[in-house]
């Protein structure tokens, strides 16, 4: 359907509901046959009076096991053998509070929160936690000072033009991969009676440490440590208007992204064919600030039934001076700028109704309207490719594009736990300077939901979507013409079929069952070179059995697949393979808490968490299948907490964790210099850990 | 022929979904409706309350029975918000108001003392998932004070359209509501949200374990307009909130990048490095062709590093980054020379 007339129908039938009367759909349980309360005459004599201040402070020594080579986050922490957790609070009967609660204190990622107020009038919020991720602690560069932006080779390094050469581990570096985060928030909210409520944020992200990053030179690539050094910070101010009928939101937001290391250089480990070629330069992040205003209003004209407008206004800036082309002197050129002066504006629109036409019937028509518009200017650079070869003359290419989607959908219910709707998305995106001029998606989708044998609940979502785009075209300002063989799968055509069930029954009043499946298919029926064919499904199981009233146990198992099917082509005319992509995860879980024991002071929770993934590839060469080495990782997490009340006031917590993670991985594990002639990464790296914590806390409250 | 087949192979795959998909509504529709016509389905708590008598002594009246021993403890209402009783500052806690009853209801004959044999209690408002209120009754009295919560977004909202009430998520009785604390507030939404429950189990995934981020992170649970509750109007928007070096704009641009950053990264965790949907160079190969490039991996004899003259060790376009060893700069690039991603 094509999207004006679409954008028609939705404005034509969202006018006309309007003007229906229609029912109110929930009443209170106040009437006036009723005898009012007296209050007045209501004592409360058993309510509890809670003391104004309570602290509580709790005293963690620790064994913490020494193995800790992460490689991507694991939840757990290099912990320190002593650390300090606790939390005073203050609450008056009138309204005044003070809460502030601090974690892992003495630790690497600790954690503080305080907020400060009156109950309905103000709040006043400060937040701040620091969260190291420790990528790995064995990995190691010729660099001999891996925390510098300038990295140096050792004196005597012999350049050569095969890692086979780089043998000698004397001459590798080791440091550590990884890095910190630091986030603080102050944020303050002003509530009054009236009708406003003022809010005001303020967040700044630190993040600091080595990253991993690489450049090439001609067809030699180098692992170098890069050190990251940035700021980020977020100011939001809001206005919000709440009104009867109507709720207006003026949010203005200022956002500063600071890098204090504006670039790395390298000195080149392998031999070049050019002497003059030595050092790499590559551009980090540049600084960059975004400004957003919106403003969103809302209308109820009867309960739980709305007209909405939303539109909002952000501008992005970047005017990082340019690094000069090349660090080879002798193919240096004067630059045409000397920094982009980089600017976007990106405008949303949305508009929604949601309309209830009688106690069964509902509606919900959305408009949306999304444009990048690029206003940076276009101007042509001369690139030395990899600080050897100058190249041809390009430009630098202002991309943007518009989205536009409405959608319409009917809900129909009866009763509690009964809908069924039925809807239709339509989508539109246009592109500029992209071979894919516009693609526009038609989405038909139904869900259902419904009750059954009293405990029972079914929800069936299903949606069916085709998007068609307009033929590959040239684009002038492109260096290097697409293959046209090539459809970018974003913007391809393609079927998407996407089927969700889930069933949640009570067999008992204990025992609680919920079965879920997904499957999503997408099908690039006319793609020749790119993705062929994708799918993903989800299956969960889990069941919780409440066997008493303080005895509690919990199992899942959830598997998950993601398959795709790519052809690729090493020309640029045919397809010349094709790789079948398998990912499965597999997981299981169970936890089991009793509490109360032993004269009720004795809490158990004891938990078991295990993750099996692998992904398999199968490369189909004209008829010849072959499969490259999985990829396999493993994660298993087990925990004991025990806790003791030895007093109203003190509490011991006995707590066992132990983790353990291992993957294989071909091309990260054995990646040594000799591996690949022309690849030098940081040396053999396992993602390997297998990590144990015994915690002992003893927590005091008064 | 391969395009018939597979078109016949949809509309066959078709045809079987949406008659798994009407059996499934016919046979749970039939089994509702008998299970309403053998009158399991008990009496709207609110039309009870409707007519029902406050108690005479209020919260004690309650709080006789529901003590830390009962069935259904309440006592820690008191360490809330809700239990503050000063009426002449806190309006609108609940225990300023009618206490218990301000949100369950006039007690009426649910606090007869003395049941006779086969009698029932009477229902008060129940706040359980499984109690037979209306999620709009249930909200509706959240509501009476949080007015300007449900009149901003929550009304209408994908949440309260799709009957979640408040309480499915929030636990007033509960020192600490959980759904403040990031740990718990993953444990809850995955408990509806059961495909997401591998958010914190998979190889590559945001920090969630610890509860440095919650869904809340990224998602506004109580409803905006925008596309999955994102908290900013599209996914770029959102990830940039923090990612904010990968916003751009840059000299030489990745059009995914400001597309939609979730075109190459799964944000709730991923088999791959980098939470990427797929590994390289098989992620790049679904938009890019390998010209030029020695990119197919392997053959039946194994890694390939070269064809001809073989040579097995393996290629630097598939080990490690794969593409990304020498276009590093796959988010964009500053540098004048960096028009392939390399600088």
């Amino acid at each position: 359907m094509k999207m004006k007339t679409l954008n028609k129908i939705v404005a034509s039938i969202s006018l006309s509901f309007l003007l229906f009367n229609s029912v109110a759909i929930a009443d209170g349980f106040e009437t006036a046959n009723q005898k009012t309360a007296k209050v007045s005459k209501w004592k409360c004599k058993y309510c509890l009076v809670e003391p104004e201040w309570n602290f509580e402070l709790s005293t963690h020594i620790g064994i913490p096991s020494d193995n800790y080579v992460y490689g991507n986050y694991p939840g757990l922490e290099q912990d320190k053998s002593l650390f300090f957790s606790g939390s005073a609070r203050y609450i008056s009967d009138n309204g005044d509070f003070w809460i502030t609660k601090f974690e892992d204190i003495g630790n690497y990622a600790p954690k503080f929160k305080s907020e400060y107020g009156k109950r309905e009038a103000y709040k006043l919020t400060v937040n701040y936690q620091s969260f190291p991720i420790y990528k790995r602690d064995d990995a190691s560069s010729p660099f001999v000072n891996p925390n510098s932006n300038t990295l140096r080779l050792p004196g005597n390094w012999n350049k050569s033009n095969t890692t086979a050469n780089f043998t000698d581990a004397g001459l590798f570096t080791p440091f550590k991969l990884g890095s910190d985060w630091d986030e603080f928030l102050l944020a303050f909210d002003y509530t009054e009676d009236t009708n406003f409520d003022f809010g005001f944020s303020y967040q700044r992200i630190v993040e600091s440490g080595i990253k991993e990053s690489s450049a090439n030179q001609f067809f030699q690539a180098t692992y170098f440590p890069q050190s990251i050094d940035t700021i980020t910070e977020n100011i939001v101010t809001t206005v919000d208007y709440t009104g009867d009928k109507w709720f207006g939101n003026l949010s203005l937001s200022f956002s500063r992204f600071d890098n204090n290391i504006e670039s790395t250089s390298f000195a080149n480990p392998f031999s070049s064919i050019d002497r003059n070629a030595n050092v790499t330069t590559v551009a980090n992040d540049p600084n960059n600030t975004a400004i957003k205003i919106s403003l969103n209003s809302r209308y109820s004209y009867m309960p739980r039934s709305y007209v909405r407008a939303f539109m909002s206004y952000e501008v992005l800036e970047q005017n990082d001076n340019f690094l000069p082309y090349t660090t080879n002197d002798t193919l240096n050129l004067p630059l045409e700028r000397n920094s982009l002066n980089g600017k976007v504006a990106n405008q949303y629109v949305s508009l929604k109704l949601y309309h209830w036409l009688n106690k069964n019937w509902s509606i919900d028509a959305k408009y949306n309207y999304k444009d990048r518009f690029n206003k940076t200017t276009a101007s042509l650079f001369r690139p030395v490719t990899t600080d050897l070869f100058p190249a041809q003359a390009v430009v630098n290419i202002p991309y943007d594009f518009t989205k536009t989607s409405a959608k319409f959908l009917v809900n129909w219910r009866d009763r509690k736990g009964q809908k069924i709707t039925l809807g239709y998305k339509g989508e539109s995106m246009e592109r500029s300077f992209y071979t894919v001029r516009k693609t526009s998606d038609d989405i038909y989708l139904i869900n259902y939901k419904n009750t059954f044998i009293d405990s029972g609940l079914i929800r069936i979502n299903a949606h069916r979507a085709n998007r068609k785009a307009t033929a590959p075209e040239l684009i002038d300002l492109l260096s290097v013409q697409e293959n046209p063989l090539m459809q970018r799968y974003y913007s391809a055509d393609r079927i998407e079929s996407k089927v969700s069930v889930q069933l949640d029954y009570m067999p008992t009043e204990s025992i609680n069952t919920v079965l879920t499946a997904d499957y999503l298919e997408d099908d690039y029926d006319q793609t020749v070179l790119g993705l062929q064919y994708s799918w993903r499904n989800n299956l969960t199981f889990d069941v919780n059995w409440h066997i008493q009233e303080y005895t509690n146990i919990s199992f899942y198992i959830q598997r998950e697949q993601i398959d795709t099917l790519l052809a690729g082509s090493a020309r640029f005319s045919s397809r010349d393979w094709l790789v079948d992509n398998s990912d499965d995860v597999k997981s299981y879980g169970f936890n089991f808490s009793i509490h109360k024991l032993f004269d009720e002071k004795v809490n158990i929770n004891a938990s078991f968490q295990l993750s099996d993934a692998s992904t398999i590839i199968d490369v189909n060469n004209a008829g010849d299948v072959s499969t490259l080495p999985s990829t396999d990782s493993q994660w298993t997490t087990a925990d004991i907490n025990m806790s003791y009340l030895y007093s109203e006031q003190s509490t011991f917590t006995f707590t066992i964790i132990y983790q353990h993670f291992d993957s294989a991985d071909f091309s990260i594990d054995e990646v040594v210099p000799g591996t690949a002639a022309n690849l030098l990464t940081y040396g053999s790296i396992s993602n390997y850990y297998n990590a144990s914590r015994i915690l002992l806390a003893y927590s005091y409250k008064f | 022929m391969d395009i018939y087949k597979k078109l016949l192979a949809t509309i066959n795959k078709t045809i079987v979904i949406l008659i798994l998909l009407f059996s499934f509504i016919t046979v749970t529709n039939v089994i509702a409706a008998q299970t309403d016509k053998l009158g399991t389905k008990s009496v709207d708590a609110v039309q009870i309350k409707k007519q029902a008598n406050y108690s005479r002594k209020g919260a004690d009246t309650c709080l006789a029975c529901h003590d830390e021993d009962s069935e259904f403890p309440v006592l820690n209402i008191f360490k809330t918000p809700h239990g503050l009783q000063n009426k002449n500052v806190n309006s609108h806690s609940p225990f300023a108001q009618k206490q218990c009853e301000t949100c369950h209801g006039p007690a009426g004959k649910h606090s007869t003392k003395r049941l006779r044999k086969g009698q029932k209690r009477e229902d008060m408002i129940d706040f359980s998932r499984l109690s037979n209120i209306p999620v709009a009754e249930k909200n509706k009295i959240c509501a009476s004070c949080h007015v300007k919560k449900a009149k901003s977004h929550f009304d209408g909202g994908i949440h309260e359209v799709n009957e979640v009430a408040c309480t499915d998520c929030h636990q007033v009785h509960k020192p600490k509501d959980p759904m403040l604390e990031n740990i718990a507030q993953v444990n809850k939404c995955v408990s509806c949200h059961t495909a997401k429950k591998l958010i914190t189990n998979k190889f590559s995934t945001h920090p969630f374990r610890k509860g440095q981020m919650g869904c809340t992170s990224c998602h506004a649970p109580h409803g905006n307009e925008n596309d999955n509750m994102l908290n900013a109007e599209t996914t770029t928007g959102t990830c940039t909130e923090c990612h904010a070096g990968k916003r751009g704009p840059f000299l030489f641009e990745h059009q995914p990048v400001s597309e939609d950053c979730s075109l190459c990264h799964s944000a709730h965790g991923s088999n791959q490095q980098g939470m990427l949907k797929q590994r390289a160079p098989y992620l790049c190969q679904s938009c890019h062709s390998a010209q030029g490039h020695p990119s197919l991996a392997n053959d039946n004899e194994g890694l390939i590093e070269r064809r001809f003259p073989p040579k097995r060790t393996g290629s630097a376009f598939l080990l490690g980054k794969s593409c990304t060893n020498c276009h590093s700069k796959i988010h964009g690039s500053n540098h004048p020379s960096g028009n392939k991603l390399q600088r």
